[in-house]
């Protein structure tokens, strides 16, 4: 930065001395900050790593937040021909309130699929349930909705319109 | 390469300089996908807190964007006019607001703008709104003319000022003298329905989608036929049972295609639309296009269009479900005037999944076409595995959030919230009023009570949150809900599940049958929606300083007097709220 010691106060006042308007106006106003759905009061993530025999270890971090009247259920699922070493199968995890975190760590052998963690709290109309798998599941691409073709530019709705998905009708074509 | 590099340099430079300065709006910027308040950013702007009318007010005072110069709007509208002595007033939430556009280091002269985030009257705009539907001048307003110059009435077409004279019988043709007519190029009919997916509630596992789809009426879809070039023969909308006449002004043609869109028109452009974003992440403005389907037109009979999950059918369910929640916003919130609406964009496509999950932001524009803004956006999850378009009470909930901001009070810290924990009111409020608005006009829609609302979203990480409530299933020892102190005060922390529940019970009963609580509150929608807008809750306050729930029962106190005593027994007696009705009236 051959030039920093002289060229950012020379550019501070060449971009502040212009006029700038100080009277906010309403195109100014900023937009807001997003606005997000209530979080469940669990949460889970789920490390493991392959060791030198073969079986993987898991590490389960299970965060309750907020208030749970039922303790939450923790449950391991096994691919078929899995064995679970150590670790309980199955636990009613303590629900202390808020920002309680319970780790437990598990080992499996012969697992040929992804092993996963489901983490369940159900009591009167409310519920919430948290899984997760090691090794993660990627995300399968089914994202392919049928291509949105260009079609001459019209107007559907007020809207001008110039890409559409093309469909059929039961209706056998006539031509 | 060097060169490029000075020049990233240089333009960095500039840009930090030119933010420091405090200029611009900033809008790409401020937005986060962090939770943070919900209108932080807003220090200025009208949310900021000003609900108190001053003295003196309009015209004798004009003060700014943060304060509301007069206490109420007469005539004037969200879009503003420019009064004889150069300032910019215009209607935010029942308040009159004012800027001098003559005071020094203001951006200019008052005149019109249409932009992005923005479109009325501001300082530093130009001229007259181009389509003429609202004048610059104040006091003036469009005059609708439906004279069909004969002495009598047009029985369709537009009124010159947005509106309508009147519509035709489905497959009548509207004629220049604005007479119902046979189309003079016949019909073309036929039929719309699209596949939808539909929950199952696991008791354990919570809920899940059907594999298998159920197939729905794609009722009050814009559809248009259109020619080879583009240009449009004839248009309507699909009825109820999803079926179409669409008049033809000439003769069906080889090369006509019928196109059909999720964008409602209103009077002065799109009311809103649901767009097809192409990429997820962090949610932003953007250009992506309105959702549409096309097929060419090989007879007058049509048949019926199936839209499949595949093809996006989604994105026509939630155009059904927004269009159906927005009838009773215009109607009681906007006096019956869809212009004052702020145009809204759904974002949603199959496998594009946002940071935020489902959420909503104002002033975050989406530009579907050049020249077509829709300033505030609700983002859907579309996560394959999720709950995508099919968490009705979810999407709607995120409406419910525009609907509270530009009609109605926010006064909520935002901020992240977990379902359970005790929020201060005024952030109980919007989230639990969102979350009623969900669910009621998700019950609306269906013609049955439903209080369910659940989501299945995806972290970053891969793990799949599922989450479910049933606001009608009853509070005590089993349920989570945290119910409200009855010894506490006005002002203490409540569940915003709480109140939710408490606003189903006193919504349930009209519109769809009463569960839960057997109550003697039936209040519906239009009492409900009206009361966001009521003198009392726009500019009272008691309880918790902010708009809540106390300001909202009180609210109903004053418009409602002949139903405050069903409305304190299920509030206190059934609900344990210390709730004591002494309102103050406007």
């Amino acid at each position: 930065m051959r030039f920093g010691g002289w060229l950012v106060p020379v550019l501070l006042f060449a971009a502040c001395l212009g006029p700038r308007p100080t009277v906010p106006d309403r195109e100014s106003l900023p937009a807001s900050r997003v606005s997000l759905l209530g979080q469940a009061p669990l949460a889970l993530s789920l490390d493991g790593h392959v060791r030198d025999d073969g079986t993987w270890e898991l590490t389960a971090e299970v965060t309750v937040s907020g208030t749970l009247a039922e303790p939450p259920i923790l449950r391991v699922e096994l691919p078929d021909g899995a064995r679970l070493l150590d670790g309980r199968p199955a636990e009613s995890l303590p629900a202390s309130g808020t920002d309680a975190t319970r780790v437990r760590r598990f080992v499996v052998a012969d697992a040929r699929a992804p092993v996963q963690v489901v983490v369940s709290a159900v009591a009167g109309g409310y519920g919430a349930s948290v899984a997760a798998s090691w090794p993660p599941v990627g995300v399968v691409d089914r994202a392919g909705t049928s291509g949105f073709a260009p079609i001459k530019p019209t107007r559907v709705g007020g809207m001008p319109v110039d890409r559409a998905v093309p469909v059929e009708s039961d209706v056998a074509p006539s031509r | 390469m060097i060169l490029r590099k000075q020049a990233l340099c240089f333009t960095a430079v500039l840009a930090a300089l030119a933010s420091s300065c405090g200029s611009g709006d900033g809008s790409g910027d401020v937005v986060t996908t962090d939770v943070g308040p919900e209108v932080a950013a807003d220090v200025f702007g009208p949310d900021a807190d000003a609900v108190v009318p001053p003295d003196p007010v309009y015209p004798d005072v004009c003060l700014g964007l943060s304060r509301p110069s007069a206490p109420a709007c007469g005539s004037i509208r969200r879009q503003g006019c420019c009064d004889a002595a150069g300032r910019v007033v215009w209607c935010e939430r029942g308040a009159l607001y004012c800027i001098d556009c003559t005071a020094a280091g203001s951006s200019g002269a008052c005149g019109f703008k249409d932009v992005p985030a923005f479109t009325g009257y501001d300082c530093g705009g130009a001229g007259d709104d181009p389509r003429g539907l609202f004048p610059a001048t104040c006091g003036l307003a469009c005059e609708p003319d439906c004279d069909d110059g004969r002495g009598g009435a047009r029985a369709c077409g537009d009124d010159g000022c947005g509106g309508r004279c009147g519509d035709c019988p489905p497959g009548e043709w509207c004629d220049d003298d604005g007479a119902c007519v046979p189309a003079p190029g016949g019909v073309v009919q036929g039929r719309l329905e699209y596949e939808a997916r539909v929950p199952a509630f696991d008791p354990l596992a919570g809920p899940t989608l059907e594999e298998v789809p159920v197939v729905l009426p794609g009722a009050g879809i814009p559809v248009t036929v259109a020619d080879a070039l583009g240009a449009v023969v004839g248009q309507t909308v699909t009825g109820q049972d999803g079926a179409f006449l669409v008049p033809l002004a000439r003769p069906r043609a080889q090369d006509d295609v019928l196109v059909f869109a999720t964008a409602q028109a209103g009077p002065a452009g799109p009311m809103f639309a649901v767009l097809r974003p192409d990429a997820g992440g962090k949610a932003r403005s953007g250009t992506w296009p309105t959702w549409a389907w096309s097929m060419a037109l090989d007879g007058d009979e049509v048949g019926t269009v199936r839209v499949t999950l595949a093809q996006g059918a989604g994105a026509l369910h939630v155009f059904r479900l927004v269009a159906s929640a927005l009838d009773p916003v215009v109607a009681h919130l906007a006096g019956g005037d869809a212009t004052q609406v702020v145009p809204l964009a759904v974002l949603w496509a199959p496998g594009v999944s946002w940071d935020c999950g489902y959420c909503y932001a104002s002033r975050m524009p989406q530009v579907p076409v050049p020249g077509v803004h829709l300033p505030d956006s609700v983002f859907l999850d579309g996560h394959p595995d999720g709950s995508s378009a099919w968490a009705v009470a979810a999407v709607l909930h995120e409406v419910g959030h525009a609907v509270l901001r530009n009609h109605s009070r926010s006064d909520s810290p935002g901020g992240s919230h977990v379902v359970g924990q005790l929020l201060e009111p005024t952030f109980a409020w919007a989230e639990g009023w969102t979350s009623f608005f969900g669910v009621s006009m998700h019950s609306r829609w269906l013609g049955a009570p439903d209080a369910r609302l659940w989501a299945v979203v995806f972290g970053a990480s891969g793990a799949r949150t599922a989450f479910w409530m049933d606001y009608a299933a009853g509070l005590g020892a089993a349920a989570t809900t945290t119910p409200p102190d009855l010894r506490g005060g006005l002002g203490q922390f409540l569940d915003e599940r709480w109140v939710t529940r408490a606003l189903w019970e006193l919504w349930d009963g009209d519109d769809v049958d009463d569960v839960g609580i057997a109550d003697d509150c039936a209040l519906g929608t239009a009492v409900m929606t009206r009361t966001l807008a009521s003198a009392r809750m726009l500019r009272g306050d008691r309880g918790f300083p902010g708009a809540d729930l106390v300001d909202f029962l009180d609210a109903l106190a004053c418009d409602e007097p002949g139903r405050q005593a069903p409305v304190l027994s299920l509030v206190r007696d059934e609900l344990g709220f210390p709730y004591d009705g002494a309102v103050t009236c406007p």
